[in-house]
Parts: structure tokens; C-alpha cells; sequence
């Protein structure tokens, strides 16, 4: 991520720990990546862009052994700090990914990262590295914005979030502008973003060193059918904002 | 959940306050902003001082999102000593006898403004100042302080606010090796590893020896006693149960989980104690108390403050152990560097005070740690000679 980009989120520490809290995240999104990453029990873990640090301590707390969160803001990696210290000791913030760290990783975990990429070679680099610190067979987690989110402004305003694409009659260009809002209890802030699209998402995972790529639509898993779903999330449930794409890293060849 | 609707770029001035207690912010919110080595300005440290001595203001400063910057007040001590004005200015000519509004926990021998990374941190401190002066002009005082910074964080403030940067005292402290006390003695010349491991060996011989334990875990009256036994002997007001009560209110603030005591004994007697925080990376030493009843020549006071807490720290995974502001001789002998602490003071009337005033005093301060501390000083004295050259 560019220095430009880390940097929109010093201000942001608050605000998005609070996201955590907002029903999409909560009742959506949450549930479904600890879903899909399942039992961690003494395995390593880097939470890339770990931001506030939520994951990372939630991960901890669920039995994971050595849990590295990563992020290059400074701002939201004190939060991280200071909220760990208290909730769930032993976790390592970072906020630079040293060679040490390369190859050491069971799972690595990128929630909302992909789309502070703002070129191509950018993204590139960002998935090489995500899996670089992956053991040979290794997992990796992350979730871009869903290459098929409504691009509509208002369509997620009512959870919280609004996204802009900067040319609204083309928001589905690789590396094109989304500008995402939070917005909600009287907090507002805003980063801007890039839509990534499925085949560039795959391309540069696969060409990082990623294989048995799965994509995993975002769900209520506390609900067996979407109809069970509070109504209030299920137009969220019809278009999420992201999405699951996990897979391993290939095992080096004999 | 209240749902606000979106609203245009125009919201992201800052809106700034005053509070009447900490209880009102959010305890994350406010440590968000506070670095490893700004321990005494943590909400926890903070609430246990307003459980302990009662609720004071506090300063804000919002954007958009959430906090930028905050700070507590208080009003200094109004008699002699490390938090009277009139003795931190020594030297400056001002008005220093009149009331200042001070910013930062109350007896804090280490103060940064709590505050937000990035680039609109200059912004959020030149509000919180502005803010600041504002509440002393309102309130009668003649400007505000805040003491005891570290150098670097002391000139980025005063430039925020336009304030002076005065040089009032120095801390202690030292990078701890990987290996802890053996690291460190490694670095050391054979003359001060030779007195380190005669005063270990003297502290057994004694029948001494150290357990480490929680804060939680001493009995407070017992505590207070040896710490207050201490402070009478360098000329400390505070009695003992001034000290108690300060140590209840940890209890209660939940700043004791932050905690570490080191406890020297022989038999099954308490002969004195130093009681640490962690916090980050770091390990601040913030009381020593002894039982001054018992005549002991056993160098409990190094054993606890500096040879055990270097191996307790590398045990730990810390890097700093902070060692406050008394007694620098003989921290600088056991291998600790010196660093420089400034005060920041803003007069409501720009008139009382003498910008080359305070720089010949600084420079004149600098001039007395380089004759005093010889190769002792942080990298950051250098910083203090290049900015306060009075000629400049």
C-alpha cells in the first residue's frame, strides 16, 4: 500500500473499530470470514492491514499461537496496540513486513486491503506479498470489494457505507476510483479505494504464487436461508460490498 | 443506532471542548492516541489520579471521525518542588508566580499530548493549544504549561501553539539488550560490571532475594509504607495514606493490570519494593519504596530498579525500561542514557515572555548535562544545541 493510502486512515482508528459493530459487518461479514477460516487452533497468523486490530484479537482469543498483524498506519496500528495490550496479550504489530516473516504463515488474513492497490504493478505486489508469507500450503483469506457491488451511491447507505466510483457510468474498470464512506452515530469518514475486477484479482493472486482459488459469497451463517435474514440486511445479503477469495500457496516444487 | 446522513467534505473542521471528567470519552478512543512511551497520559493511569484525587477537566478536540487530541488539567502544586512553576522556570525570567493552567496528568514526570498521526496532526495540536488558551483566559490564568516532554515532542507542540520551549529537567532510561542484565553489562567497562556484580552478591550474602508479582497481589497499607518511607527521605509531602489512596485508585482504574512489582525480601519480610507498568514496548519504573527501619547495606534499590527489571523486561519481550527523573548519577552509572524534557509554556500576554531568555537558558542547561553526563546523553541533546544556540 502507498504511503498516500496508509495515511488516509490515521484518523480513522475510532470509526472503523465501530464498524465491527454496524449490522452488515456484525451479522454479514464477520461471521462469514470466521466461518470460512475455521479452527486456528496454534496456528500462525498475519492479519495483513490488520487496522484496529479486531481480527487479530479475535483470532488470538480463539487459540491461535504466534498472530502478527501488519499494518503501515501508524494511527490505526496504536489502537491495535493499546486495545490488544489489554484484551488479548501476545500479539506482534508490525509496521513494516520484515524478511523474517517471510514463509512463516499457516493463514494469512486480508480483510479490506486489495482495494487500497492504486495500480496494477501495486496490486501485484500487494498479493506476491500476502502470499510470500504464507508456509508452502498455507492459506490465504481476503476480501476486495465484490467485483459486482452495486454502484449505485445509495445503495449500502443504509448500513453505514457509501460507495462512489469516480466515473459512475464506468465503475467497473480495473484500477478505477471508488471513494467509500462510513458514516453512522454521527461519525463520518471517508478513503478513497480502486475497483479491482475478478480476472485481475485472480491474475495477480495466481501470479503471487496462489492456487485453488475459491470464491466465497459473504452470508448471514447464522441464518439457514436468506429469507431467515433480518429484512434490514437483506438488500446488503442480495449485493454484498465484498467477497471471500481464499486459496493456498502452491508447495514448492521437489 | 442512530443513523446520520451523509454529510459534505465541509465536516472535517475539528470541534473542540471541555469536559469535566475522563469518564466521558471512550477509554479506546482516547489510548488510540497515546504511544508506548506516553504511559502516565493513558486513560487507565488518568482514571486511577480522578478515582484517586478527584475529577479534573478535560480538553478535546474532535474530527470528524472521532478524537484527534485531548489532554487533562490541572493546576501545578503551589509550593515548592517538581510541579511548582516558579522552580521549573528557574532561571526564565516570567510571571511565574501567577496561576498557569497545566496540561497533563496530575505529578506526570512524563507528558506528550495525546493526539493522531499523520497529516493533520499539526492541525489537531494548534487546536488543542488554541482551545487551551482559550479555557486560561476564561479562567483568569496567566497562560498554560505543559511539563516535563520529551525535547522533540516539546518543540513540535510549541510550534503547533506558538509557545516556548523552556528545559527544565531530564529522564533516565535504557535500551534493554535481548539478554537483559548480562546484555547490558557486556557494554559496559570491567570497573562497572565489577560494582554490579559485588552489589548482586552483597544483596544475597544478605539473605536477600526478589519475587516478582502483580500489584494486585500487595497488600496497599504495606506498600504505601515502604514507598512513603522513601519519598520522607528525599523530602516528600505526601503521606501515607496519600500514597494508599493513589494506589486504590489504580486498583479501581484497572491501570494495576499494566503492572509489575518487584519485591525484595529475606525471610518472609518485605525490605522494599519497585513498582513498574508495561506499557508497549516499554517498562516504566514509576515507585521504590524500603523499610529504612531495617539497616541493610544490600543495594536493594539497584537490585530492584535496575538489574532485576532488565531481566524481567528481556524475559518479556520489552525493549525501554524508563527510569523517571532522580538520582541520574547513579543511573547514568548503571548504563542509562540521559534524555532531555522541556516544558511548553504559552503566556496569555506574549510581552512576558523573552524568547532569547528562554534560549540562553537552554543552551546554558545543555551546557551543564554535557560538563555533567559526558557521553551519557541521547542523541536528542544534539537537536537541543542546534535549536537553541542563542546566536541562531
Amino acid at each position: 500500500m502507498s504511503k498516500n493510502n496508509a495515511g488516509q486512515f490515521n484518523e480513522l482508528a475510532t470509526l472503523y473499530e465501530d464498524t465491527a459493530h454496524w449490522p452488515f459487518r456484525k451479522e454479514i461479514e464477520i461471521p462469514s470470514v470466521l466461518q470460512a477460516i475455521g479452527d486456528v487452533e496454534g496456528l500462525s497468523v498475519l492479519d495483513f492491514g490488520c487496522g484496529t486490530g479486531m481480527y487479530s484479537r479475535w483470532l488470538k482469543q480463539r487459540g491461535a499461537g504466534r498472530v502478527v498483524g501488519y499494518d503501515p498506519t501508524k494511527g490505526m496500528l496504536n489502537y491495535a496496540r493499546r486495545r490488544a495490550e489489554k484484551e488479548s496479550p501476545g500479539i506482534s504489530f508490525v509496521t513494516r513486513l520484515s524478511p523474517d516473516l517471510i514463509g512463516q504463515f499457516d493463514l494469512v488474513l486480508a480483510v479490506h486491503v486489495l482495494q487500497y492497490a492504486s495500480s496494477g504493478p501495486e496490486l501485484q505486489d500487494m498479493c506476491a506479498d500476502m502470499v510470500g508469507l504464507l508456509r508452502p500450503g498455507g492459506r490465504l483469506l481476503t476480501l476486495p470489494i465484490h467485483p459486482s457491488y452495486d454502484s449505485r451511491r445509495s445503495y449500502y447507505e443504509r448500513y453505514g457505507l457509501r460507495l462512489s466510483a469516480d466515473d459512475l457510468q464506468k465503475p467497473y474498470v480495473d484500477g478505477g476510483g471508488v471513494r467509500i464512506r462510513l458514516c453512522k452515530n454521527g461519525k463520518q469518514g471517508s478513503v478513497f479505494a480502486s475497483y479491482w475486477s475478478a480476472a485481475s484479482l485472480e491474475r495477480a493472486l495466481g501470479q503471487g504464487g496462489l492456487r485453488s482459488l475459491k470464491w466465497r459469497e459473504l452470508d448471514a451463517p447464522e441464518c439457514a436461508a436468506l429469507g431467515q435474514a433480518p429484512k434490514e440486511l437483506h438488500a446488503y445479503l442480495q449485493k454484498p460490498h465484498s467477497i471471500i477469495i481464499e486459496g493456498v500457496r502452491a508447495r514448492d516444487p521437489q | 443506532m442512530k443513523f446520520f446522513p451523509f454529510r459534505s467534505d465541509a465536516s472535517h473542521a475539528f470541534c473542540s471542548g471541555v469536559l469535566q471528567k475522563l469518564s466521558d470519552m471512550d477509554e479506546h478512543e482516547w489510548d488510540a492516541l497515546v504511544s508506548d512511551d506516553n504511559f502516565y497520559n493513558s486513560y487507565r493511569w488518568l482514571r486511577g489520579l480522578e478515582h484517586s484525587l478527584g475529577a479534573t477537566d478535560v480538553l478535546s478536540v474532535h474530527g470528524s471521525a472521532g478524537l484527534v487530541a485531548a489532554c487533562t488539567l490541572w493546576e501545578g502544586d503551589q509550593s515548592p518542588g517538581m510541579f511548582f512553576l516558579p522552580d521549573c522556570m528557574a532561571g526564565v525570567p516570567g510571571p511565574w508566580q501567577e496561576g498557569f493552567l497545566w496540561l497533563g496528568g496530575r505529578r506526570n514526570t512524563h507528558n506528550e499530548i495525546p493526539c493522531i498521526q499523520g497529516r493533520r496532526r499539526h492541525q489537531a495540536l494548534a487546536e488543542l493549544g488554541r482551545c487551551a488558551l482559550e479555557y486560561a483566559q476564561q479562567r483568569g490564568y496567566a497562560g498554560f504549561v505543559m511539563p516535563y516532554m520529551p525535547y522533540q515532542a516539546a518543540v513540535e507542540f510549541a510550534y503547533a501553539v506558538g509557545g516556548v520551549v523552556v528545559l527544565h529537567s531530564a529522564q533516565a532510561s535504557l535500551e534493554v539488550p535481548d539478554t537483559g542484565l548480562a546484555g547490558m553489562m557486556e557494554s559496559w567497562r570491567a570497573h562497572d560490571r565489577n560494582q554490579t556484580k559485588s552489589e548482586i552478591a552483597a544483596f544475597r550474602r544478605m539473605g536477600s532475594r526478589v519475587e516478582w508479582g502483580v500489584p494486585d497481589e500487595l497488600d496497599d497499607s504495606v506498600a504505601a509504607d515502604l514507598i512513603t518511607q522513601n519519598r520522607s527521605r528525599y523530602g516528600g509531602m505526601q503521606d501515607r495514606e496519600w500514597v494508599q489512596g493513589i494506589l486504590a485508585g489504580q486498583r479501581k482504574s484497572g491501570v494495576s493490570y499494566f503492572g509489575a512489582a518487584a519485591v525484595s525480601k529475606r525471610d518472609e519480610d518485605i525490605t522494599a519494593l519497585a513498582i513498574f507498568y508495561r506499557f508497549g514496548a516499554t517498562l516504566h519504573l514509576r515507585y521504590f519504596g524500603a523499610n529504612y527501619s531495617l539497616d541493610l547495606n544490600d543495594y536493594r534499590y539497584f537490585v530492584l530498579c535496575y538489574y532485576e527489571p532488565l531481566n524481567y523486561a528481556a524475559a518479556n519481550g520489552l525493549t525501554k525500561l524508563r527510569l523517571s527523573t532522580s538520582a541520574l548519577r547513579a543511573k547514568v552509572n548503571r548504563g542509562a542514557k540521559i534524555e532531555p524534557q522541556a516544558l511548553v509554556v504559552k503566556c496569555a500576554d506574549e510581552q512576558q515572555i523573552c524568547h532569547s531568555e528562554a534560549k540562553r537558558h537552554n543552551h546554558r542547561m545543555l551546557r551543564e548535562y554535557q560538563d555533567e553526563f559526558p557521553g551519557h546523553l541521547s542523541w536528542d541533546w544534539e537537536l537541543v544545541g542546534s535549536h537553541q544556540n542563542p546566536t541562531n
